[in-house]
């Protein structure tokens, strides 16, 4: 059984018998001699041990000797010379339990790992849904960068600008899965990238702690809202989940190895942050993770070296291409909508809160006392991991599920909070996993308080997710707008990128559609060249698009730059907004020139 | 003696979690929604390479049939497209008729007089007074654009743009985008006359410009993209002092100019002498097209010269969409019906192809 008791009982400690069963392990009591155990029972407390004539300190008492005292034990408990069969203690394990795989946990485990993929598929897929603008911009740029390798056409889009990640990794992967099936192709490689991050977290959990630990982990986390949108959405974040959550395990797999294989970890951390730069939020943790996993513990000069290989390793990875500098440069306030501070915070509490305090809860109770069966590999490891080495470790797997919101917070922004979340939960899920099993207490002591908080997050998982699906402006109505007023010749400045792309090549030419939050290059008629939102308000003013869409989420500049001008030109009328059904303030325009 | 303590401290940490469980469900429960992205599953599919793109044949005025200036693959709730109808190839012919909205029973009868049916129908509301949503779609069914004269008689145009009367104004505009039919409305008009209670004797130009535009962005706002804004004044003749462009709102705001103007026997005889003025001072400020709002001739020795007047003026200049007789009593019997010879000459002139048309294919 996968036990959570707490810290061996005395009977159950037998430290010089368990060095006998194992003679690998490090132990002080080795160098003791062992006793003998060949005598009965009786013998082990006899006090007859101490009778029989003195001899000299250091000489060995002679087996005659020997056999004498042990006769006269025999003659004191046993005074009716009953003739006894000899027989000896069978080894003592260190623990009363076996700590280490067996096939049935292991079946059970894997059972439930199973499941907790299961419902977390099912989740994701019951979201049916036209694409996102996001999701939209990655498979059209997607599509171009992968003609234009393997083609070589040249990238029209201005897509492209629109993915905060390296244009060659994720987006022709999506234009890949698009052309072959696709918002729905697109979205199983997310589902797919998402399920093989929840099997990683199974592994690197249960490497950390044990197997009902890891299953808690899942567990929760399987249903939080950010896994089930971003495992069924098309966005780099999905891959770089997968990068992070490989990261950490080859993090924790090389824990007891040499040092330098840490850097199996660099890649995977490098490519995580090439492939969406937001995984940057990760490689803190990561580096943390490599110094708290160092095996064996007591040594914080193979930590510190751990720690500093996977850092160094990731940097330099990250120098080609200049991806370093893009990934230090950039901030979550990039083409995502302004959100205020209480609405960031507000929302990481509806999106994140249950599961965050859970995972502070782990923390501190990890740090507090250390369960046996939470500890890597307690046959292994003579040593005590110290509480300052289970803070580290508990410490660096939760910051991240706080400093993505601080992140937020400090940008103003709050437009891909819903998915920048996943770093932090993916990282802190083992601690939320100690969390539960605490909560759940020995023996399943409590198996109401696990269950309550699991039913709540997938309460909140259900809802969140839906609606993050349902709410906001109907960009099918949008799609519809637009498509009555495409013409062949049209020119269309758009703040909603992507949708008009994906959804209207029949009648537009990706091309024709110029991103607004990217801005415009303009020549008006005075030859003066224009860029950005100047370019854009200027074309606007010449009259020069023929629709103009805006949203409310777009950055607060560009979106009062176009309103301003569209108002002042007097050439563009309103002909259609979408406000979102429950009334929030996200809307989007659609003006067409008249 | 310290069982106690110890037995409150273990309740309250085994209590910590789920009341904060709890806490955190309510907060969820009773936060603002999520402003998340909504997509109709419908919509799910690309364009396929098949699809026709209808509706910029519809908007283009290709004489599509009807169903292509509404296609009807839309999804429900698509706001309905006017740009088609700000400028038609052909002239809107109008009429303002006893009873309507409230009943159409005048309109067969005029219909069957003038020998054609009109396509505008006006009909004036009070402020505050509610919206015929039953009757806007009377006139809508009877092929008609229905054209509210909108008549703010109780609240100031400064209360209005104070937004003393927004619960008022967001209601129709709600009650309109959810219509989503054509409608034209015209705030306050006449507002350069000094006859109705919120003319240029009571309200200043900023007032009524201000109470413009902000009834307009309410019914932006609201999504009540299927309106037509008719920027109303009188003709200048009764008003020559009074200049015309502070009372413009904008071009964002206004799609047609109309125009008040009604050939009397003692004003202008002539079509340029009794619009020509005025057109020309809105043209310094104003490109929209305009609309004659409201007309009609005096009866009497001129009234059939009158309207032949109209006509020839309205065919002269293409940039007048249309216009709206006036065909009931009031303060003078202004029915086309009245004079034979009038109607005579109406009924010749109504009868071009150039007046009228199908508000599904403008």
């Amino acid at each position: 059984m996968m036990n959570s008791d707490s810290s061996p009982s005395p009977k159950n400690a037998a430290p010089e018998n368990a060095a006998q069963e194992h003679p690998a392990r490090e132990h002080p009591a080795r160098e003791t001699p062992a006793p003998e155990n060949t005598a009965g029972p009786g013998n082990a407390s006899a006090p007859g041990s101490t009778a029989g004539p003195a001899r000299e300190p250091g000489v060995p008492a002679p087996r005659a000797d020997r056999a004498a005292r042990a006769a006269v034990a025999v003659a004191v408990d046993n005074p009716g010379g009953i003739d006894l069969a000899p027989y000896s203690i069978p080894p003592v394990p260190a623990i009363g339990w076996d700590p280490g795989t067996s096939p049935r946990r292991r079946w059970i485990a894997r059972g439930l790992l199973g499941a907790v993929l299961a419902v977390q598929a099912a989740l994701s897929l019951r979201l049916l849904a036209a694409a996102h603008p996001d999701e939209a911009a990655a498979m059209v740029a997607g599509r171009q960068q992968l003609a234009h390798l393997t083609h070589g056409t040249p990238v029209t889009t201005d897509l492209v600008e629109r993915i905060h990640g390296s244009p060659w990794l994720y987006p022709p992967l999506a234009g890949a899965a698009a052309d072959a099936d696709g918002i729905w192709g697109a979205r199983l490689l997310s589902l797919g990238f998402a399920l093989v991050t929840t099997v990683l977290l199974y592994s690197l959990t249960r490497r950390l702690f044990n197997e009902r630990v890891a299953i808690c982990a899942i567990g929760v986390y399987a249903v939080l809202q950010s896994t089930v949108v971003v495992g069924f959405y098309a966005a780099p974040e999905s891959l770089a989940v997968l990068l992070v959550a490989l990261a950490a395990w080859a993090t924790v797999f090389t824990a007891r190895r040499h040092p330098a294989l840490v850097l199996t970890a660099a890649p995977a951390a490098a490519l995580a942050c090439a492939v969406a730069y937001s995984a940057a939020f990760a490689v803190p943790a990561l580096v943390a993770l490599a110094a708290a996993t160092s095996r064996p513990p007591g040594r914080p000069g193979r930590a510190a070296l751990r720690a500093l290989l996977l850092a160094a390793g990731t940097a330099v990875l990250l120098l080609p291409y200049g991806t370093l500098g893009k990934v230090a440069g950039w901030s979550p306030s990039q083409g995502n909508a302004p959100g205020s501070a209480g609405s960031v915070l507000f929302s990481t509490l509806q999106w994140s809160g249950l599961f965050t305090v859970l995972a502070v809860a782990g923390t501190i109770a990890y740090v507090r006392r250390e369960q046996m069966n939470e500890h890597d590999a307690p046959e292994r490891d003579t040593v005590p991991v110290t509480r300052g080495r289970r803070a580290l470790l508990g410490t660096a797997l939760t910051a991240t599920a706080l400093l993505v919101p601080a992140a937020h917070l400090w940008t103003g922004t709050s437009g891909a909070l819903f998915r920048h979340l996943g770093y932090g939960m993916l990282l802190a899920a083992p601690l939320a996993g100690v969390g539960l099993t605490r909560l759940v207490g020995a023996h399943f002591r409590h198996p109401q308080l696990g269950i309550l908080v699991w039913v709540a997050l997938l309460a909140l998982g259900l809802e969140q997710s839906a609606l993050r699906y349902q709410n906001g402006p109907d960009s099918g109505r949008l799609l519809a707008v637009l498509r009555m007023h495409a013409v062949p010749q049209g020119r269309y400045l758009t703040e909603v990128d992507g949708l008009a792309e994906y959804y209207l090549g029949a009648v537009s030419a990706p091309e024709q559609w110029v991103s607004a939050r990217t801005g415009t290059d303009y020549r008006d008629a005075a030859g003066v060249q224009h860029h950005g939102d100047d370019g854009s308000t200027a074309a606007i003013r010449d009259g020069w698009f023929t629709v103009v869409v805006l949203d409310s989420t777009a950055p607060r500049a560009t979106d009062r730059a176009l309103g301003a001008a569209l108002a002042a030109s007097g050439q563009y009328r309103l002909v259609a907004q979408f406000t979102s059904p429950t009334g929030d303030s996200s809307t989007y325009k659609v003006y067409l020139k008249h | 003696m310290t069982a106690h303590p110890r037995r409150a401290a273990r309740l309250r940490r085994r209590l910590a979690l789920p009341l904060l469980t709890a806490g955190l469900l309510l907060t969820t429960a009773c936060g603002p929604e999520d402003p998340g992205f909504a997509m109709q599953e419908g919509l799910g599919r690309p364009a396929q390479a098949t699809a026709t793109p209808g509706a910029a044949a519809a908007s283009a005025g290709t004489g599509a049939p009807a169903a292509a200036a509404k296609p009807q693959a839309l999804p429900t709730g698509v706001p309905y497209d006017v740009t088609p109808l700000l400028k038609p190839k052909n002239k809107y012919l109008g009429a303002a008729l006893p009873g309507v909205p409230a009943t159409m029973d005048a309109l067969p009868a005029y219909s069957g007089t003038v020998g054609k049916q009109p396509n505008v129908l006006e009909f004036y509301a009070h402020w505050k007074g509610g919206f015929d949503t039953a009757g806007v779609r009377r006139i809508h069914e009877a092929g008609a654009l229905p054209f509210m004269a909108w008549e703010p008689h109780d609240p100031s145009l400064a209360a209005i743009a104070a937004g003393d009367t927004d619960d008022y104004v967001r209601g129709v505009a709600k009650a309109v985008a959810k219509l989503n039919l054509p409608i034209a409305i015209s705030i306050a008009h006449e507002m350069n006359g000094d006859w109705y209670p919120w003319g240029r004797q009571a309200a200043s130009p900023e007032d009524f410009v201000a109470a413009w535009r902000h009834v307009h962005d309410l019914f932006d706002q609201a999504g009540a993209t299927n309106v037509i804004w008719v920027w109303s004044p009188n003709i200048t003749v009764p008003a020559p002092n009074t200049r015309l462009a502070p009372y413009y709102p904008g071009d964002t705001y206004v799609d047609w100019a109309g125009m008040t103007g009604y050939f009397t026997n003692d004003g202008p005889k002539t079509f340029e002498a009794l619009y020509g003025p005025t057109m020309a001072e809105i043209r310094t400020f104003c490109k929209k097209p305009f609309f004659i709002s409201e007309t009609a001739a005096e009866q009497g020795r001129h009234q059939q010269a009158f309207v032949d007047q109209l006509f020839s003026g309205l065919e002269a200049h293409d940039d007048i969409v249309g216009f709206i007789w006036f065909n009931m009593i009031k303060r003078a019997d202004w029915r086309v019906e009245t004079v034979p010879d009038t109607l005579t000459a109406f009924k010749r002139r109504v009868s071009a192809p150039r007046y009228g048309f199908d508000l599904r294919n403008p």
